[in-house]
């Protein structure tokens, strides 16, 4: 008999263990899936709430869940489980419940801890029959929602008949009130992210258009500042002493600093806006480098500063925006020689290393401290460079940075205090992954019969010829110096080519000659655009036709449909 | 060839009259507006031989000025370059699919501004088969 007993408590608490077990597993999977929910719409707090609701009702085994928020100084139903009929929903939902020990809700927020009225009808405090009866519970329990210690809503549950929670549910209930306070407090953060970042985007926008309407309002009268002094040196209207001259100097070349500024500070602002798009072409950074020592050299020599430069072997072309790249160029050169003292020395050297071409510019000047290196980079900063002489705008590093990361490269200084400085950067070499050079490897690639190859020095005359023959269905090809051209005309085999006569490396009569010459590209018509009128001379070295700078539009047309592929034009 | 008229339109007095002075020093003939309007009317009383067309102008913009200018008979052979202060790449594209014979940035550089317009004209009278 005792075994048999034995053997009935033991099923007993198999069977106990079991219902637990699988209590436990159900809760897990709730709380899981809340959490699932939770962490997926945090901008949807109606799902998130909901889930709960409807989990704190299974779970604790009652017959009606529902969550009150705290609105103004009363708790309103926001979201209910369980079978409650429409009318009795709208009843709940139009009657809130004070903050007082009259209902479940008040008791809650009250004490900001669990509670449970294990019959309602027995209560002597409870004080609203009419939610009694039209939410028909007798047993309720209720913990609050806590947000930074606040009490913002409650959670509660309801069992028609008279039937206590456990201390179990007590606390499933909680956890449940901890993630719906969780889920509200995500969902004001992320509203007030979103509010504060579309106020961002506005406040970002209005800068944008101020600096673009400031900078046009600037300009006008620059430009007058700047053409009317032009019109007194060019003495158009008289002859000038030379106290006249040197004022009209100053004059002019302070309405040109200014206009300069302006330009940084505009471009600074596009940065910054994000708005800054690079035009990346290739190009020599040998004459880039040369580009910008030119525009020194001037003020170096007044100031009796030797310039040098240096391009190790192996630099070749880069792919990068040559303006842009221009721009820094010129902006460490002007800074070199400006805090160089008279009799010093500014180098300039260029080298691949990994990928990337580095540049430095080294000077002889006062140095940075170590304090300045990182700050000199950022806005409105000169370090403790600031000569009596010094009219740098304090932007020009900034802005040298910004497009040196735009291109994915990097800028630093190095300095010795009274020594120098050695400002560098470097952009990734970019192996200029042009169409020429996928044809040299497969012919067979490129479509030569709809490319025209345009070989010419300025980027203006290239874009419109671009802009020209796009509009008559040809891809335009370009190159800036007469080899590159003539390597570009050999790889590709294109339909036509578009020349310039003064260019850098060969020139446009050699490069015809070389064409020419060549049985591969021989066939291929040559039409040269440029300023000098020779036209004798380019029909005599086989130019199939020859138009002088500027062109027209009809003009362009005109002599790619004459000379080029056999084409559907455009008949304009 | 030095007495060609050359309209130009600006609304900014001063650049109106730097533009004028550089250009009748250089010999040629000048006519004047401050809107678009203006301009519209004197080119079609009496057809200039090239504009100048601000792109900035107040009422009728300069981009609308120019296909009024094509849209009319009397003007629609007469060269037209724009005069901009914008100079991003977008922009020339955008002037220059419009159609305009060309563009002059600002500032206009006074040493060149005369060459440039003849240019303008001599590209404007070669031969086309349009």
């Amino acid at each position: 008999m005792e075994g048999v007993e034995a053997a009935g408590g033991l099923r007993e608490e198999v069977e106990r263990l079991r219902r637990d077990l699988a209590e436990a597993r159900e809760q897990q999977a709730a709380t899981s899936g809340v959490l699932a929910v939770l962490g997926r719409a945090t901008s949807d707090l109606d799902a998130v709430l909901e889930s709960v609701v409807d989990s704190a009702r299974r779970l604790c085994r009652a017959d009606i869940a529902l969550i009150f928020l705290l609105e103004g100084d009363a708790y309103r139903l926001a979201f209910v489980s369980g079978d409650l009929t429409e009318d009795n929903r709208t009843y709940l939902a139009q009657h809130p419940l004070a903050q007082d020990r009259g209902t479940l809700a008040g008791r809650v927020g009250l004490e900001r801890r669990p509670q449970q009225i294990p019959d309602v009808l027995a209560d002597p405090e409870y004080g609203r029959p009419d939610i009694q009866r039209h939410g028909g519970f007798r047993t309720t329990m209720g913990v609050p929602m806590l947000l930074d210690g606040e009490v913002v809503g409650v959670l509660i549950v309801w069992r028609t008949e008279v039937d206590p929670f456990s201390e179990r549910a007590t606390e499933l209930l909680t956890t449940f009130a901890t993630q719906a306070a969780i889920a509200i407090r995500n969902v004001d953060l992320v509203n007030a992210l979103q509010a504060r970042t579309a106020e961002l985007e506005v406040a970002s926008r209005h800068k944008s258009e101020f600096l673009a309407s400031m900078s046009h309002e600037l300009r006008t009268p620059l430009n007058a500042v700047i053409g009317f002094s032009e019109v007194l040196l060019e003495r158009m209207f008289g002859d000038l002493n030379d106290r006249q001259e040197e004022y009209l100097r100053d004059i002019w070349s302070s309405g040109k600093h200014l206009l300069e500024l302006l330009n940084e500070i505009l471009d600074l602002s596009k940065v910054e806006a994000g708005q800054m798009v690079l035009e990346p072409t290739e190009f020599s950074l040998q004459e880039a480098l040369g580009h910008g020592l030119a525009l020194v050299r001037e003020r170096a020599s007044r100031h009796g500063i030797g310039l040098g430069l240096e391009v190790a072997p192996g630099v070749g072309p880069v792919r990068a925006d040559e303006l842009r790249i221009k721009q820094v160029i010129v902006n460490l050169l002007s800074n070199a020689v400006k805090f160089t003292p008279d009799g010093g020395r500014v180098e300039v050297r260029a080298r691949t290393e990994g990928g990337e071409v580095l540049v430095t510019v080294a000077d002889t000047g006062t140095g940075v401290a170590a304090e300045d290196r990182e700050r000199i980079f950022e806005s409105f900063q000169q370090g403790g460079r600031r000569a009596s002489t010094t009219e740098g705008t304090g932007l020009g590093l900034t802005l040298s940075k910004r497009i040196v990361e735009l291109h994915g490269g990097r800028i630093w200084v190095d300095s010795e205090l009274g020594v120098g400085s050695t400002f560098g950067f470097a952009i990734p070499a970019g192996v200029p992954a042009t169409a020429a050079d996928a044809a040299v490897d497969d012919p067979g690639r490129v479509d030569g019969e709809r490319t025209v190859v345009v070989i010419d020095d300025d980027r203006r005359s290239v874009d419109l010829l671009t802009v020209y023959a796009e509009a008559a269905g040809l891809r335009v090809v370009s190159a800036r110096d007469g080899r590159r051209g003539v390597e570009l005309v050999r790889g590709l085999q294109p339909a036509m080519v578009v020349l310039d006569i003064l260019l850098p490396e060969l020139d446009g009569w050699q490069v015809l000659e070389s064409l020419k010459a060549d049985p591969a590209t021989a066939a291929i018509p040559v039409v040269i655009v440029s300023v000098l009128d020779e036209r004798p001379r380019g029909l005599a070295l086989g130019a199939a036709e020859y138009l002088v700078k500027p062109v027209s539009r009809e003009g362009v047309l005109d002599a790619l449909a004459r000379c080029g592929p056999e084409a559907t034009w455009p008949t304009s | 060839m030095a007495d060609q008229l050359i309209l130009i339109i600006e609304d900014n007095e001063r650049n109106l009259k730097l533009v004028r002075d550089v250009l009748q020093f250089s010999g040629f003939r000048t006519a004047e507006a401050r809107t678009a309007e203006d301009g519209l009317a004197l080119a079609s009383a009496s057809p200039p031989d090239l504009v100048l067309l601000d792109l900035q102008l107040p009422g009728i913009d300069g981009m609308e000025a120019f296909r009024q200018l094509r849209g009319s008979p009397p003007t629609a052979g007469v060269p037209v370059v724009a005069v901009t202060a914008l100079a991003m790449k977008d922009d020339r594209e955008r002037v220059l699919r419009a159609g305009f014979d060309g563009y002059l940035e600002k500032p206009i550089s006074v040493r060149e501004l005369a060459s440039q317009v003849r240019a303008f004209l001599t590209a404007a009278e070669l031969p086309d088969d349009r």
